[in-house]
């Protein structure tokens, strides 16, 4: 039981984001019912990607076993890095403000709201130097309550009858713009490989947690459509909090409250709990307590840093999430295309079922950056941080010679004392 | 000597310029409260990004501007109206 409890916590962290339910209400508002339709289908294509790196596991222990052993290229260790680093900053700078938002307006409208958002960065930085187990333990507690606020929310406008307004179950602008952001509310489903669950049947466990997960998210958009009319909910940039308003009133806008506190924790320690991990990779096992103590707080720093400059404020904030997140989708992609071409000489169904996953998710990201409207400022920031990451990645390869030349120093002025 | 007297010019006017600018009086949300309604008063909304998407409290009838470019926006609006700048 813990141990699913674990794993949800390490599957689940983004798609209870408050991000992600974001995401789901304003799609649900502008698409309807092929919002839910559609975000039912990727959840089915995650499976399908899932079952495809899960049988390229089986064939080969050796690989896809850690981030840094797929592939081992220089460029993909880069794409990874700029995918995960920037996401880590951006989206936790994004989702902490809105965690103070939600705590300053639902809880206590005199504790301001970056001060809780620099609070809550500080404890999450803190859980980092836990143990692993204290550290997991906390991070499932934190998606478990984010979760159940939500299924809470889901049962109870079920069982309830909308009195106040006739619902509106569809706006008639399904469009691509609407539905393939979507895909988003599945990113870093290919971290779960790496969560080190070694209990038989966990893939079993995986693939029923996400259809559970994505049953829960599919719920709360039929509710919300039932709850407030279409229009609203897909103009709302605080879809999750009208729809918990019109379902329960003042105690929904509490539970909604809560997941999204909740929510935020657990998607903030899991981004920094990935990054962290990544860079050990990278830098190799000799260094790896080096960077467990010392990445959690470099990247709260910069977070924080973030947050202090207004970039909260700036609209290119979002551009820089997207950008992030679009970079991941592709990274994901990718994996599952190494996945499937390495079983290119056994299982032919999986090579195929690999090539559409991959595909599909390279045109949506591919969409996604064609309908955005900044896009001169996304393509100059995917450059930027692919240029960035290729020289973080250069230089944390050379650091465990920096290391061996720094403790040959030592023990050569040791020696000569 | 010459670097010194202009860095302490310059020092001077940044200090003394605020004190020539005109008040700009700090409101509580029960001022304006007391306000609202009124047709001489125009709320503007200087939120942006995030500031102003995570927020649940938007003011029926505030205007939006953007906050960095007062410039372009200030001449648009009469000066016989009072006007609420909103901010995070």
């Amino acid at each position: 039981m813990r141990n699913i409890l674990v794993l949800l916590g390490i599957i689940c962290f983004w798609m209870f984001s408050p991000e992600s339910y974001s995401l789901v209400g304003i799609g649900a508002g502008q698409a309807g019912f092929w919002a839910i339709i559609v975000l039912i289908l990727f959840s089915l294509g995650i499976i399908l990607a899932l079952q495809v790196v899960a049988t390229a596991r089986e064939h080969n222990q050796a690989v896809f076993q850690d981030a840094g052993s797929f592939p081992h290229s220089t460029w993909a260790l880069v794409l990874g890095f700029s995918a995960l680093i920037g996401s880590t900053l951006f989206a936790s700078t994004g989702i902490l403000v809105r965690a103070g938002f939600t705590f300053n307006e639902v809880f206590y409208y005199r504790f301001p709201n970056f001060a809780f958002a620099f609070l809550l960065l500080a404890v999450l930085i803190a859980i980092h130097w836990f143990s692993p187990k204290v550290y997991l333990r906390l991070h499932a507690m934190f998606v478990l309550i984010s979760v159940s606020s939500l299924v809470f929310l889901v049962v109870y406008g079920l069982l309830t009858e909308n009195v106040s307004a006739e619902p509106s179950w569809s706006t008639g602008n399904a469009s691509f713009a609407s539905l393939v952001p979507l895909v988003i509310v599945f990113i870093g489903f290919e971290q779960m490989f790496f969560a080190n669950i070694r209990k038989p049947g966990s893939s079993s466990y995986m693939y029923g947690i996400v259809i559970i997960a994505t049953l829960v998210l599919a719920g709360w958009m039929f509710v919300s459509l039932k709850f407030v009319p279409a229009e609203r909910l897909g103009s709302s940039t605080i879809s999750y909090m009208t729809a918990a308003m019109h379902v329960m009133g003042q105690k929904g806008r509490l539970i909604m409250g809560m997941a999204i506190i909740a929510g935020a924790c657990g998607a903030v320690s899991g981004l920094l709990r990935i990054s962290c991990r990544y860079v050990e990779t990278i830098c190799g096992n000799k260094i790896s307590p080096y960077v467990r103590m010392v990445a959690p707080p470099l990247l709260g720093i910069i977070i924080a840093a973030l947050m202090s400059a207004g970039v909260a404020g700036s609209d290119k904030l979002e551009v820089y999430i997207r950008g992030s997140l679009l970079l991941w989708l592709i990274y994901s992609s990718l994996f599952v295309l190494a996945a499937a071409f390495h079983l290119r000489d056994t299982k032919r169904f999986y090579v195929i079922t690999g090539f559409v996953f991959s595909s599909v998710i390279i045109v949506c990201a591919l969409i996604m950056i064609i309908l955005l409207e900044e896009r001169e400022i996304l393509t100059m920031f995917i450059v930027w941080s692919l240029a960035g990451s290729t020289l973080c990645v250069l230089l944390l390869k050379q650091m465990y010679r920096l290391l061996a030349f720094l403790e040959s120093a030592y023990n050569y002025k040791e020696m000569n004392k | 000597m010459k670097t010194i007297v202009t860095f302490l010019c310059i020092a001077f006017l940044g200090v003394a310029l605020p004190v020539f600018a005109g008040d700009v009086e700090i409101i509580d949300k029960d001022g304006l409260k007391e306000m609202l309604g009124s047709e001489d008063l125009v709320v503007i909304d200087v939120r942006a990004g995030r500031d102003w998407s995570s927020s649940e409290f938007k003011i029926k009838g505030a205007v939006r501007e953007e906050p960095g470019k007062t410039a372009s926006w200030a001449g648009k609006y009469l000066k016989d109206k009072t006007y609420v700048l909103y901010c995070a």
